[in-house]
C-alpha cells in the first residue's frame, strides 16, 4: 500500500510522453487517463496529512500538473478515474472539492470523471456540478445507475459502462444494442459514449478483444449503422 | 476446568490435546526437488506418476516434520496443489469440478498472470478430489490430519461465471459439490475438515448471508468438526454475521493486525459455542517471531478465552515461505504454547 510520508508535490509530467507516443500511432483520438485524487487519497496510508480531504486536495494539486501537461501536449480527451467514491458516498464533499481543484479551468480538452464497481445513486445530481464534461458510470457492477440516471436530469456527456469487464460471459450485440437504446432515452446519442464497465485488465486478452468487438457491433446496431 | 495430566494417545482421528491445540493452516513451502519436478512435468519431461511420487515424498517430509515439531493436529501440506481454487477447477493433477475449466491468462498482481477458472456449465461433484491424498497423509501418522477444502463462496467469487443467472445460484450449487467432497472425506475417516473462505468478506452487505447459507448447505448434518479459515480483509464488517457460520471454529489472522480482532471480541462478542483459531505468526514475512512475542499474543487472547477453546496456528498457509522458514515459524509457535501451558499448569 502506498504510504504518504511527507508533502506531495508535482515534480514533472509522467503521462504526457506516453500519451503522445500512443496518439502518434493512430489517427483516432486517444484518451489520456489520470488517476483520481479521491481514490488515491482513500487507498493510501496517510502518515502525514492527518485527514483525507487534505490529502485528496494535495493529490489534486499535484495531478493538476499532469492534466495541464497533457492539455499542453495537445491531448483532447482527458479522463480522470476516481471509482472509490461509489463506496464512500458520505465523502462526496471531499470528492467534489478534489475534482474541482484538479479540473476547474482546464481548457483545450474534454474532461471526464469515471466511476466503477458500484453506482452513483444519491450523488448523481451533485455530480452534474463537477467541472468536467463527461461522467462515467458502471452499469454492470452498479445496476443502481439505471434508476439514478433515469431519475436525474443528466446534463453532461455520459460514459456508459455496459459490457461487463469483470466476467468472461460475452454479451450479444443485440444485448448491447438494447442497453444503448435504453440509455438514449435518458441521454441524447450525441452525448453518449459507450465503453466497458471498467478497465479490461481483469479479463484474458482474447476475451477483452471480443468484448470490444461486440460492444462496437451493438452500438452500431443501435444507431442503425453498419459496424 | 481441570485437565487430566495423563492423556490418551491420539487414535489418529481425534486429537489428544484439549487446550491450546496446535495445528497449521494448510500449505507449506515445496522442497526444491518438487518445484523442479512440477516445472519438468509442465514441460512434459516427467510423467504424472513420477510427479506424484515426489509429491508424496514431500508430503511425508512435512508430516514427519510436524510430528517432530510437536503439532497436535496436522495438515497434509498441499504439495500437490497450485492455486486453492484452480486445483478444483482444471489444474493438472487435480480432478476438476464438473462445469469448471481454466480460462485464459488474467493479471493477478503486477505483471503476474494466472489462469482464472470459469464456471461454464452446471456444477457437479466429479468424484473424490482430495481423499486419496488425505488417506495417504493420514496413513503416515497417528495424529489427526485435517481435510482441506475451499469454500463455495470463495470458489465462485474467484472464478468467472458464464452459466448461472446469479452469483447466489452458483454459490448454492457449489456448496452442494463441496458437501459431497466433505462427505467423502468423512467416509474415509477424517474428523476435522477445514473450509477455506478467504473471499467471504468481499461483499458484506450484498451477500454475506449467501455465504452463511452456503456453509450450512456444505456442513449441516455431517459428522465431523468443521473449521473455517478467513484471512485478512475487512473482517470487522462481517464480524457479527460471521458468528452465524455453522462451524466449530473460525480461524483468523490475528498476528497480521497485531491482535486488533480482540477489540472486536470485546465490543461485539464471539459465539460461545465456537472455538477460536488464533493466527500467532505472520505467514507473509521471513521475519521469524520470537517465542516471547508469540507468548504475549497468546496471553492477550487468554484474557478473553479459556485455553480449551483456543487453537493456535500461523496466520495463513506457509507456501510463500521456504521449507526452513516454515519450520522455524512452527517451532516458535509450539515452544510458546508449551511455555504457556507450563505457566498455566495445563497439559
Amino acid at each position: 500500500q502506498p504510504e504518504i510520508t511527507g508533502a506531495i508535490k508535482f515534480k514533472e509530467p509522467v503521462l504526457a510522453a506516453a500519451w503522445q507516443f500512443a496518439q502518434e500511432k493512430s489517427s483516432r483520438p486517444v484518451k489520456a487517463i489520470v488517476p483520481g485524487p479521491y481514490t488515491l487519497a482513500t487507498l493510501s496510508a496517510d502518515k502525514h496529512y492527518g485527514g483525507r480531504e487534505k490529502l485528496a486536495l494535495a493529490f489534486a494539486e499535484a495531478l493538476r500538473g499532469e492534466v495541464e501537461a497533457l492539455a499542453a501536449a495537445g491531448c483532447k480527451q482527458i479522463q480522470v478515474n476516481d471509482p472509490v467514491i461509489v463506496f464512500n458516498k458520505d465523502d462526496y464533499g471531499t470528492f467534489h472539492k478534489a475534482i474541482t481543484k484538479l479540473l476547474d479551468g482546464v481548457s483545450g480538452a474534454e474532461t471526464g470523471v469515471y466511476t466503477w464497481f458500484g453506482d452513483c445513486a444519491g450523488i448523481l445530481a451533485q455530480m452534474q456540478e463537477l467541472p468536467c464534461d463527461v461522467i462515467g458510470l458502471d452499469f454492470a457492477a452498479g445496476p443502481g445507475n439505471w434508476e439514478a440516471l433515469e431519475s436525474t436530469t443528466f446534463e453532461k456527456k455520459l460514459g456508459a459502462g455496459i459490457v461487463d469487464a469483470r466476467n468472461t460471459r460475452l454479451e450479444s450485440a443485440a444485448e448491447v444494442a438494447e442497453s444503448v437504446k435504453r440509455l438514449s432515452g435518458a441521454v441524447a446519442p450525441e452525448r453518449l459514449y459507450v465503453n466497458p464497465s471498467c478497465g479490461l485488465e481483469y479479463l484474458p486478452r482474447e476475451v477483452a478483444l471480443e468484448k470490444l468487438k461486440v460492444m462496437v457491433e451493438g452500438a452500431r446496431q443501435a444507431e442503425g449503422v453498419a459496424a | 476446568m481441570v485437565v487430566e495430566k495423563t492423556q490418551e494417545k491420539s487414535t489418529g482421528l481425534v486429537k489428544a490435546s484439549t487446550a491450546l491445540t496446535t495445528t497449521a493452516v494448510g500449505s507449506f513451502g515445496r522442497p526444491d526437488y518438487l518445484t523442479k519436478a512440477r516445472s519438468a512435468f509442465a514441460k512434459g519431461e516427467i510423467d504424472r506418476g513420477e510427479l506424484e511420487r515426489l509429491e508424496k515424498q514431500a508430503t511425508e517430509y512435512w508430516i514427519r516434520m510436524q510430528e517432530k515439531i510437536g503439532l497436535d493436529v496436522l495438515v497434509h501440506g498441499e504439495m500437490e496443489r497450485g492455486d486453492m481454487v484452480a486445483y478444483f477447477s482444471g489444474e493438472k493433477g487435480g480432478l476438476p469440478i464438473e462445469g469448471m475449466k481454466l480460462g485464459g491468462l488474467v493479471r493477478s498482481y503486477g505483471n503476474r498472470y494466472y489462469h482464472k477458472p470459469i464456471i461454464h456449465d452446471r456444477l457437479e461433484w466429479p468424484g473424490p478430489m482430495t481423499v486419496d491424498m488425505w488417506k495417504y497423509a493420514q496413513g503416515l501418522t497417528d495424529r489427526p490430519v485435517k481435510g482441506m477444502l475451499t469454500g463455495a463462496y470463495t470458489m465462485v467469487e474467484w472464478s468467472f461465471d458464464e452459466h448461472y443467472p446469479t452469483r447466489r445460484d452458483a454459490v448454492m450449487d457449489m456448496a452442494k459439490v463441496i458437501r459431497r467432497e466433505a462427505e467423502a472425506l468423512v467416509a474415509a475417516g477424517a474428523k476435522y475438515i477445514q473450509i477455506d473462505e478467504p473471499a467471504i468478506h468481499t461483499r458484506p452487505e450484498a451477500d454475506f448471508d449467501a455465504a452463511v447459507e452456503a456453509m450450512r448447505v456444505t456442513v449441516e448434518g455431517i459428522d465431523a468438526e468443521f473449521h473455517t479459515h478467513i484471512c485478512y480483509g475487512e473482517v470487522e464488517k462481517v464480524w457479527t454475521a460471521m458468528q452465524e457460520l455453522p462451524v466449530k471454529q473460525i480461524h483468523l489472522a490475528f498476528k497480521n493486525t497485531d491482535f486488533a480482532y480482540l477489540d472486536l471480541v470485546r465490543e461485539h462478542g464471539y459465539d460461545q459455542s465456537k472455538d477460536l483459531g488464533v493466527g500467532v505468526t505472520d505467514s507473509h514475512t521471513r521475519f521469524i517471531e520470537t517465542v516471547d512475542e508469540v507468548k504475549d499474543g497468546l496471553r492477550r487472547v487468554l484474557e478473553l478465552f479459556p485455553p480449551e477453546r483456543v487453537w493456535v496456528l500461523p496466520d495463513c498457509g506457509l507456501k510463500t515461505r521456504t521449507v526452513e522458514e516454515g519450520e522455524a515459524k512452527l517451532k516458535v509457535m509450539v515452544e510458546a504454547v508449551r511455555d504457556i501451558k507450563r505457566e498455566l499448569e495445563i497439559e
